[in-house]
């Protein structure tokens, strides 16, 4: 649904200000802090520092820019993934319910902790973050980042962090407006190397003044500046007058603009970013591409978001100013933009800004329409919270005459647990549904199943099996005879699979096993991997409980299926599935398969399936196969697990900190261990003791 | 650091005390209205750091004063 994905979770470029080598300095410094905190308002130049820092460092770096909608734990946890690995996360399991922040932050700091090289984290627009449960989130990574990793928060106001315990053990690295407001001598460079503008240090001590070192400003003032020959008059009249100085540069600078240009200006300050098309729909103009390139050229009032100069970006601040005087000047117009803007995206493509906007505009009908049109999406990406939220912003009336719209609340209602509230929005989808059939709806036909696997999912989440039981099969038999075959592969999917899920709540072993069997192919020909790892899994569980270990490695191969399957991280689940089963089998294959488990989970961002997976890997480290154990009985001094581990990651070239790493311990344990080794075996170094370990068959 | 501010915030009913572990330095006394958060912030980010603690806890704001030290004397 996300369309700018990877932009949220890139670093942005360079801005076009001057490089400030002071400012580097005082990131570079402050090495040893675990948070640095960049704390000032909109318009210092926060984001442009962090960047030319990072620009200007070897740092290994996950960059998170965030916006409203990170206030969804499960958003936030899957973007923090995405940055910090590099690889998209995969969306939650439908009704696994809200996500574990604590195993999804462990997670990911075992993720970090594989590496040593410096790496920093920067959460930028950390203020926008409202969300008590994100904010948990955060802290819990702060308290255990590893050492060689810095958390860097940018944003307008202090976050909710322990600022003070840091401080006090010198762990936090402050940088403020004070520090971030230009100097006079950064001013004057500013605009000689930007904006070409000679001024006498005179004016340029009163500019600083007057602007208070604000760069935004300071910007603003550059283009107004730059309209004239006789600056020091600008500048002194800048710095007698008593106004806000961003009101002042703003009027300054637009009253000097062409009434044209200020018109394109207004009209598409709406827009969070900018391109010619979007601009030409919105302004019913037909100059957006040369207008953004002039004014990227001319001045700094757009950013280019990106190399090829297509999308644009207002700086925020001058954004702000823009929709203000928008809203004040022509209040009747924005409705007509913002309609405009949601026609254009939802033409191309970009469904979560079209209906963003639409709901803005009060369009109600467009809205439902691109709602209607989304929302499946969006209950795929498990994105639950996001759809109750712009469905909550249609008004009451036009929601319950809508029979698609108040089944797919239902649903999401039901994959969130706000089970108490299903039932009233079933009853408005089932009054709705003779209407939206009268007027051929397509997207209705199954309709009255649907009802019956929300209910069904209803009942299993407050545990009446039997009831969970009866709605799936009701959502089997109420299939309609002419449902089209690819839609009939679905539902039937879903029924299966969730009346395999409550055959097995009420005992029904064999039923249970029947439903999911009968699942299967039906998911892996929808390409539904989510579902087909978990039902596998399911059945590899069934089988092992029934002690046919065998059947259940077969299981999981008939889930993996051909070879290019295997390499899905959806199917992550599966692996582990197997591994398991391996593992009680004795099978040495148990590693590598729990390995590639743990690897294709942390591809997919499915912390939970890590976690078991890690945790398995670690039990087989310590109980190795059955011949090692045989081989440690031969030795005159016997070694610990514990000593035989460190030692075989020693010959394998591992470092002492690597090992500690990787064995969960601390540093000086396994100096403990090594030397204890040292003494077993007699040898003089851990260069000698692993030579001594192969010659007596210790290690292979 | 810039010149700190010091902020008293007057909120409507009484808070309880483990308030004071939110935010560095923040003291709470009762006042016929309320309380009275009282605290000295580095600067405006700190002080907006306040302000949103207090906006996300839902608790009504019936007054804000703000001073520089200078202006106090």
């Amino acid at each position: 649904m996300v369309q700018f994905f990877l932009s949220k979770a890139s670093m942005p470029r360079a801005g076009r200000l001057i490089s400030r080598p002071r400012l580097v300095r005082m990131f570079t410094d402050g090495v040893d802090a675990r948070l640095v905190l960049v704390a000032a308002p909109a318009g210092f130049g926060k984001t442009t520092a962090v960047v030319d820092w990072l620009t200007h460092s070897e740092v290994d770096r996950a960059w998170l820019s965030l916006d409203a909608d990170d206030n969804d734990l499960s958003k936030f946890l899957r973007y923090l993934w995405t940055a910090i690995v590099g690889s998209p996360s995969l969306p939650g399991r439908a009704g696994s319910g809200p996500p574990d922040a604590a195993e999804a932050i462990g997670e990911i700091v075992a993720v970090l902790a594989r590496g040593t090289a410096p790496a920093v984290i920067v959460l930028d627009d950390f203020h926008v973050i409202v969300s008590a449960q994100v904010q948990g989130a955060v802290r819990l990574l702060l308290e255990h980042l590893p050492d060689h990793v810095r958390l860097v928060v940018v944003g307008r106001h202090d976050p909710a962090l322990p600022l003070s315990l840091l401080r006090a053990r010198a762990q936090l690295l402050e940088v403020r407006a004070d520090a971030l407001a230009f100097t006079d001598e950064e001013t004057g460079a500013f605009l000689r190397e930007r904006m070409g503008l000679d001024l006498s240090r005179a004016d340029v001590t009163a500019l600083g003044a007057g602007t208070e070192g604000w760069p935004a400003v300071l910007q603003l003032a550059g283009v107004w500046l730059s309209g004239t020959t006789a600056t020091s008059a600008r500048v002194r009249e800048l710095a007698a007058s008593n106004r806000f100085v961003l009101d002042f540069v703003s009027d300054e600078v637009l009253s000097g603009l062409p009434a044209a240009t200020v018109d394109f200006l207004l009209r598409t300050s709406l827009l969070e970013r900018l391109t010619g098309g979007l601009c030409d729909a919105v302004t019913g103009r037909d100059d957006g591409r040369a207008m953004l390139e002039y004014l990227d050229r001319s001045n700094l009032l757009v950013q280019p978001l990106e190399e090829g100069r297509e999308w644009y970006r207002y700086h925020r601040l001058f954004a702000d100013v823009l929709r203000a005087r928008l809203s004040a000047s022509r209040p009747d117009e924005l409705p007509v933009l913002q309609r405009r803007a949601a026609g254009w995206y939802d033409e191309h493509g970009y469904a979560a800004d079209a209906i963003e906007h639409a709901l803005s505009c009060k369009d109600w009908e467009f809205a439902s329409g691109l709602l209607a049109k989304a929302s499946a999406a969006v209950i795929h990406a498990a994105e639950y919270v996001t759809l109750l939220g712009w469905l909550d912003r249609l008004p009451v009336v036009v929601l319950r005459e809508d029979s698609l719209l108040s089944t797919r609340y239902a649903w999401a209602l039901a994959l969130t647990g706000r089970v108490d509230e299903v039932e009233r929005r079933l009853a408005d989808a089932e009054e709705a549904l003779p209407r939206a059939q009268q007027a051929g709806r397509p997207d209705v036909v199954s309709a009255r199943s649907q009802f019956a696997l929300i209910r069904s999912v209803v009942a299993r989440t407050t545990g009446d099996g039997a009831a969970a039981v009866a709605h799936a099969r009701d959502a089997l038999r109420e299939a309609p005879a002419d449902l089209a075959e690819d839609r009939r592969v679905l539902l039937n999917a879903d029924a299966q699979a969730l009346l395999g899920h409550a055959l097995w709540a009420v005992g029904d072993v064999d039923g249970a096993m029947a439903a999911y069997r009968t699942a299967r192919p039906l998911l892996q020909a929808s390409g539904n991997w989510i579902g087909l790892a978990d039902i596998a899994r399911n059945l590899a569980r069934l089988e092992v409980g029934a002690g046919r270990l065998r059947q259940a490695l077969a299981e999981c191969h008939d889930a993996l299926g051909p070879p290019d399957h295997c390499a899905i991280p959806a199917l992550a689940p599966v692996h582990l599935a197997r591994a398991e089963v391996l593992h009680r089998l004795r099978d040495p294959d148990a590693a590598a398969a729990a390995e590639l488990a743990l690897t294709l989970a942390r591809d997919g961002g499915d912390t939970a399936t890590a976690h078991d997976a890690r945790l398995l890997l670690e039990r087989l480290t310590r109980e190795p196969p059955p011949d090692a154990q045989h081989a440690q009985g031969e030795t005159v001094a016997p070694l610990t697990q514990r000593e035989l581990e460190v030692l075989r990651l020693t010959a394998a070239g591992r470092s002492n900190r690597q090992i500690a790493t990787e064995l969960y311990l601390a540093l000086g344990t396994v100096k403990s261990h090594l030397h204890a080794i040292a003494g077993k075996l007699g040898a003089a170094n851990r260069v000698e003791a692993v030579a001594i370990a192969r010659r007596s068959g210790l290690l292979p | 650091m810039s010149q700190s501010l010091s902020c008293q915030i007057e909120v409507r009913g009484l808070l309880d005390p483990s308030w004071a572990q939110a935010f560095d330095g923040l003291t709470l006394d009762p006042s016929p209205d309320g309380t009275v958060l009282t605290c000295t912030v580095g600067d405006q980010a700190a002080l907006h750091g306040v302000l949103a603690l207090i906006r996300d806890s839902g608790v009504p704001i019936i007054s804000i004063t703000v001073r520089s030290p200078t202006q106090e004397a």
